[in-house]
């Protein structure tokens, strides 16, 4: 029923609603906090306010609790928030300036937040840096300044299945020259492929880059100002990822969803993977404790001419500058990155501790697939911590699928992102 | 005749199976354990039917909280919906008064700004009332939505004057035409916008998981999110039996109102 009548009412509608919008700017003084103050090493008092996301926000209050015991002045309230769209949740608070004191924060989310201006710089002192693995650390940047204290760390190994490699009398790749000949070796007992690689579907970027990395590539120049994708090393690693698709040892079709592979794995059909800490879970659920126990074997990732680089991620603590209680939200996270309470947290949680001495006893010391991700995180790198880089991620994932796909050419895909990458900048 | 018939019933029933298989998997999924609704081929029929994945979700902590949340705002908003609604589509078909036009031209234009761009302003604006982390926070936005009254302005401008000037003469007033001749006619129409606000509403996520500040005002949608979708894989189990109990008093609604929905569309559809 759209008469013309209608139609000039709703032209004259848009236009005073843009007129109303127009007027009703006006911006509210940000809160002023107490940036960058160190903090004293009294105990925290007050009620302070956090996010966490998923299994951690679930489990959090039981930590909480021991930490109320010590500062018997404060008092912790979590919330626990979902993963799904956590993002606008935190970037919707930091818009209004209603925000709890602190959050969790996903490692590939930190740089996001701290361009909206909403996070509080880490004060100086508050921890020792270089406590973490490297990588963990290295997240918590933003622009040469750290807004977040790293707390819990996942990098990716590789899984494969043990069973079939007893039988073909192999053992687990220490090199890429090794890689290739042992997945064939897998295969010839029977699975339809040796490897699983993204091929395309979001995040197939974290399963590629470190094959460059691998190569000795570096994607983004020591100062932060430009990509640096047009490499002869990022042409190796890219050239290693595809060779794998063309010699049929992995599907030009990898797995698109969560998932999905693990029942191939199961099923025997493709004989290795590459993921995280995680994974025993994920197989445990697809094929029973004996499963993981009797066929699967975990390896750190082979090296290639420069290192065996993965992929870190894992959870942070921030501070909101627009934090009632400041003081207490910092004294909190210090004490969560303190090695005694890491090694609490793990075993409450699984979570891997960011901090390398909380690894130096118990089942995190002892653990033979520990171990491996142990060795891992040593040299696990993050994905570069601007703002931009979540777009610049999208064309990777595009180009590395036609790389996958056969469409396109390392050198040539390599050129594309280079070209478009520079177009979408370091945000600098 | 008897050829494109079965041909129709055919394409008909394709359609059904097409439409229903999904939902059939959520609930055939909701009785697996996860190793099986992952499996690969697929596996239909449970081989060992669970209610753990149930038993996993009413054991998590405040779930029935979390239900009754979902339906005090559903049911609030449906309220408000069906009331404010009527009542302005009733002005603005059949009242005459100064800034019709140009206020019926406001409403059309939020219909068609899309919602993610006032998301934010929004909850600014809601937060600085102080209402964030509160079931009126919850609520409020969502009290009165253009889309209802351009649904009831539409269905009210097709009752013919003549029946409101009948009772107008008999001695009744605004209010009373209002409640006595137009809401007894616009069933149709009220029950396509209960059950349109009640999904939107049952359904929303982000508004709550925006607004809720702490877990108590949490909904049923942010509450399953919370438990099954984790950073790095999804509890698929744990999923379907949370989107069956989520499902199931959408389709009992809609199964009640059946009748009413289908006619309403009918009516005030694309005419």
């Amino acid at each position: 029923m759209f008469t013309s009548n209608v139609a000039k009412t709703l032209v004259g509608g848009v236009a005073v609603a843009l007129l109303l919008a127009g007027c009703g700017r006006s911006d509210a003084p940000a809160a002023q906090a107490a940036a960058g103050n160190p903090i004293d090493s009294n105990p925290a008092s007050g009620t302070i306010t956090v996010w966490a996301m998923g299994t951690e926000g679930e489990l959090l209050p039981k930590l909480a609790a021991q930490f109320s015991k010590e500062n018997p002045g404060a008092k912790v309230q979590v919330t626990a928030v979902p993963w799904q769209d956590y993002a606008k949740k935190v970037q919707t608070a930091i818009a209004s300036g209603d925000t709890p004191d602190a959050t969790m924060v996903g490692a590939v989310d930190l740089a996001a937040f701290a361009s909206t201006g909403g996070l509080d710089k880490v004060p100086s002192g508050l921890v020792d840096t270089s406590a973490f693995y490297p990588g963990a650390a290295q997240s918590t940047t933003f622009e040469g300044a750290s807004y977040g204290v790293p707390w819990y760390v996942e990098t990716r190994s590789l899984f494969y299945r043990k069973d079939l490699a007893q039988a073909a009398g192999v053992s687990a790749p220490k090199t890429w020259d090794e890689y290739g000949p042992f997945l064939q070796a897998l295969q010839k007992q029977g699975a339809k492929w040796g490897l699983s690689l993204p091929t395309g579907a979001t995040g197939t970027w974290q399963g590629v880059v470190p094959f460059m990395w691998q190569a000795g590539a570096e994607i983004m120049s020591a100062d932060g100002k430009k990509f640096t994708f047009d490499t002869p090393e990022a042409r190796k690693g890219l050239e290693f990822y595809q060779q794998f698709i063309t010699s049929k040892i992995s599907s030009p079709n990898g797995p698109v969803s969560l998932g999905e592979i693990e029942p191939q794995f199961v099923a025997g059909s493709t004989a290795a993977l590459i993921s995280g800490p995680w994974e025993e879970g994920l197989l445990k659920s697809a094929g029973g404790a004996a499963f993981v126990d009797d066929k699967v074997g975990i390896a750190p990732l082979p090296s290639g001419p420069k290192s065996n680089a993965s992929y870190i991620g894992g959870g942070q603590w921030s501070v909101f500058k627009d934090a009632k209680n400041r003081d207490g939200a910092w004294k909190f996270i210090r004490w969560m990155a303190g090695p005694e309470v890491q090694k609490t947290w793990y075993s409450l949680s699984g979570d891997l501790p960011s901090v390398q001495s909380a690894w130096n006893e118990g089942k995190l010391a002892t653990d033979p697939a520990l171990g491996v991700f142990r060795t891992q995180l040593k040299t696990a790198q993050p994905g570069p911590t601007t703002t931009t880089w979540r777009q610049v991620t999208a064309v990777l994932d595009a180009e590395f699928e036609k790389v996958a796909k056969g469409v396109s050419s390392p050198e040539a895909a390599l050129q594309e992102i280079q070209k478009r990458a520079a177009a979408i900048g370091t945000g600098e | 005749m008897r050829p494109a018939r079965v041909l129709l019933y055919g394409a008909l029933a394709l359609g059904l199976l097409a439409t229903l298989a999904p939902f059939a998997w959520m609930l055939l999924g909701s009785v697996k354990p996860t190793g099986e609704i992952v499996a690969n081929p697929s596996v239909w029929l449970p081989r060992s039917p669970t209610i753990g994945n149930f038993e996993q979700l009413l054991s998590k902590q405040n779930f029935a909280l979390y239900f009754v949340n979902s339906t005090v705002v559903a049911v609030t908003c449906v309220l408000g919906n069906l009331l404010f609604s009527s009542m302005a589509g009733y002005a603005f078909a059949k009242l005459e008064f100064a800034g019709k036009k140009l206020l019926f031209g406001l409403v059309l234009t939020m219909l068609i700004i899309p919602g993610v761009t006032t998301f934010v302003p929004l909850f600014v604006l809601v937060s600085n009332m102080g209402l964030s982390n509160s079931y009126l926070g919850l609520i409020l936005p969502f009290l009165v939505a253009p889309l209802g009254v351009f649904l009831m302005r539409q269905f009210i401008r097709d009752i013919p004057d003549s029946l409101l000037e009948a009772a107008r003469l008999d001695g009744a007033g605004d209010a009373r035409i209002f409640l006595r001749v137009i809401v007894p006619l616009c069933r149709p129409p009220l029950a396509t916008l209960a059950i349109l606000t009640f999904l939107g509403q049952w359904n929303n996520f982000l508004w709550p998981l925006v607004i809720a500040q702490t877990e108590d005002h949490y909904t049923l949608p942010v509450a399953l999110a919370l438990f099954s979708v984790g950073a790095n894989g999804t509890n698929y189990g744990l999923l379907l039996a949370g989107a069956v109990t989520v499902v199931t008093p959408i389709v009992l609604l809609f199964l009640a109102l059946q009748r009413q929905f289908i006619q309403g569309i009918a009516n005030t559809g694309l005419k």
